[in-house]
């Protein structure tokens, strides 16, 4: 621009409508004086006679005046922009519902919202240039010094819970994100107040401890009964003569065993409501076995569980048939007591669950129908079964003796109206099992 | 004329009077001598203090206010006598407890006879070493 001196024409103040952006202005600086020019053609002034070799120069302060104007004009829409933003932003940095502060590498405020200043419980007023560590409580400043540090170190967003202390001695929680700005001086910094999530927090907490106690004290005084009566079935059995008393007494002990190793396996793995098969089924042979260290002492097991978890109201039923033809293989199939094999398994098959236990002993007797026979051991076999909602089947397969029982591993929901209606009904034969027992000691081998 | 072979000595610690006659009747059973047995921490102290048993067969929750681990702490450190634990207690807090005292043999109950008494056997052969 050549120009310098300018001059209103005539005084007359010309008014601009202006339409375009100011961005779009900047992009294309030529194009407001198009406009202007336009402008000046729409309100011509005519130079004549002597004037008219000044004609030219007037023309062009005219529209250098106009183009002023609109830029002036747009300077002011700017500013007014510019003003309005500005009231939205500090609006909205008041009214955030979170504390927005900017520090330096100090600690010291230089700047807050409303929220901020309500947090720390003072006026904004009076926390500008105050130390922002000193509302920190005191046994972990040293902790948000180190916080401060990475947050003006590291260049991604620092996060961190810190306990906070007002002056008159309130205090709470606090979760810090802060980040460092550009010009390396300063950072900003947003606080929430986590109190509320804090006290859920520590009061589930205190909830949960308090169930790990229950449980504890559950867990002991049941095993701690379980005990009780094992003491008492073995203090009975010392007291008792007959050989077929004792042997009764010490088939309870081993039922309730096969129950008390089941709970164990409950509480050990802290999953109240399923258990892994493969590991109680382990325990509950080698217990077996190990009870039973006259007739077992020859005879290996073989054991092959898938890696299946069930719910205890279909564990237990399991745990306690397995038990009871274990212990009837032990007891019955190796009557010379050298050499043998006793085979189990619990196989995930499409139709199914498949709980299989067989030996390679004498097998039973040929006239012995285990869904008739009489013994406990047998009838429980049976009514566990009804009870997993299965079916029991035995396999003759060469030497010795097998079952195959086939459950479904879910708990069916029972229709109150149903129930009973939908179970496997008592006089099916291929469902309802009853009793059975062993070739060599007779009927009740159980 | 072969001398007379010395029978262990083990006292039972525990509160219930039923499991307690059980372990003696099973003590008994594998030919231990078996001291009367006591039912607090305190008593527990005071009768190996007396007694010298060779082994401990301590439950964790007694009567009292002194438990199990804090008796077998006294036990060991001022009569230096092996501990085997026998209880239901079976928390973390309790295992680690256990775990920091090195105890001569930890057992759960129910207890299994075979169980106790392979524990028993292995505390004694290490006291003799």
């Amino acid at each position: 621009m050549t120009h310098r001196k300018r001059k209103r024409s005539g005084g007359k103040k010309t008014r601009m409508t202006v339409t375009r952006t100011a961005s779009t202005r900047r992009r294309r600086p030529g194009a407001l004086r198009k406009r202007a020019e336009k402008h000046a053609k729409l309100n011509a002034r005519k130079f004549t006679g002597p004037y008219k070799s000044s004609a030219v120069l007037a023309h062009e302060l005219h529209v250098h005046q106009i183009e002023l104007e609109m830029q002036n004009e747009e300077l002011r829409r700017a500013q007014r922009e510019s003003d309005d933003a500005r009231k939205k932003y500090r609006g909205l940095y008041d009214l955030a519902p979170v504390g927005y502060f900017t520090l330096d590498g100090g600690g010291f405020i230089h700047d807050l919202n409303l929220r901020g200043a309500e947090l720390l419980g003072l006026e904004r007023a009076n926390l500008k240039n105050k130390v922002f560590t000193a509302f920190v409580r005191v046994d972990v400043r040293r902790e948000f010094i180190s916080f401060l540090n990475a947050v003006f170190t590291k260049t991604e967003i620092q996060k961190c819970e810190f306990p906070f202390q007002r002056r008159n001695g309130t205090m709470f929680y606090g979760l810090l994100e802060a980040q460092e700005v550009p010009d390396r001086k300063t950072c900003r910094l947003v606080l929430t107040d986590v109190t509320l999530q804090r006290e859920a927090v520590d009061w589930l907490t205190s909830l949960l401890r308090e169930k790990e106690i229950l449980m504890e004290e559950v867990n002991h005084r049941v095993k701690n009964n379980l005990q009780l009566v094992l003491s008492l079935l073995n203090l009975q059995a010392g007291r008792v003569k007959e050989p077929e008393t004792r042997h009764i007494l010490k088939q309870s002990s081993g039922r309730i065993r096969a129950m008390a190793l089941l709970l164990e396996k409950i509480y050990s793995t802290k999953d109240l409501r399923r258990i892994d098969m493969a590991g109680y089924l382990g325990g509950l042979v080698a217990m077996v076995f190990s009870s039973h260290p006259g007739s077992a002492g020859g005879v290996h097991w073989d054991l092959d569980v898938d890696r299946i978890w069930l719910e205890i109201d279909k564990a237990l039923p399991c745990g306690m048939i397995v038990h009871e033809l274990l212990s009837n293989s032990l007891e019955h199939a190796f009557p010379e007591k050298n050499t043998g094999e006793v085979f189990l398994s619990l196989k995930q098959e499409t139709h199914g669950l498949i709980l299989t236990i067989k030996d390679d002993g004498v097998g039973l007797r040929a006239n012995l129908d285990y869904r008739t026979a009489t013994s406990l051991g047998f009838r429980l076999v049976c009514s566990l079964t009804e009870q997993l909602g299965g079916q029991i089947e035995q396999k003759k397969n060469g030497r010795g003796t097998g079952f195959q029982i086939t459950f479904s591993p879910s708990v069916p929901v029972a229709d109150p109206v149903l129930v009973g209606q939908n179970r496997p009904h008592s006089t099916d034969a291929t469902s309802i099992p009853s009793p059975l027992r062993r070739e060599g000691k007779g009927e009740g081998g159980n | 004329m072969n001398k007379p072979m010395i029978r262990p000595t083990v006292l039972v610690v525990e509160d219930e009077k039923i499991v307690a006659l059980d372990l003696e009747s099973i003590l008994r059973g594998l030919n231990y001598e078996v001291l009367r047995t006591a039912s607090t921490a305190s008593e527990a102290v005071r009768s190996v203090e007396s007694n010298h048993p060779d082994l401990v067969l301590m439950d964790i929750r007694l009567q009292g206010g002194m438990d199990g681990i804090a008796a077998a702490e006294e036990i060991r450190r001022d009569f230096n006598v092996p501990v085997i634990f026998v209880t239901a207690q079976s928390s973390e807090k309790i295992t680690r407890r256990i775990a920091d005292l090195e105890a001569a043999g930890y057992i759960r109950k129910p207890f299994a006879k075979d169980r106790l008494q392979a524990v028993i056997e292995t505390a004694l052969i290490k006291r003799k070493r």
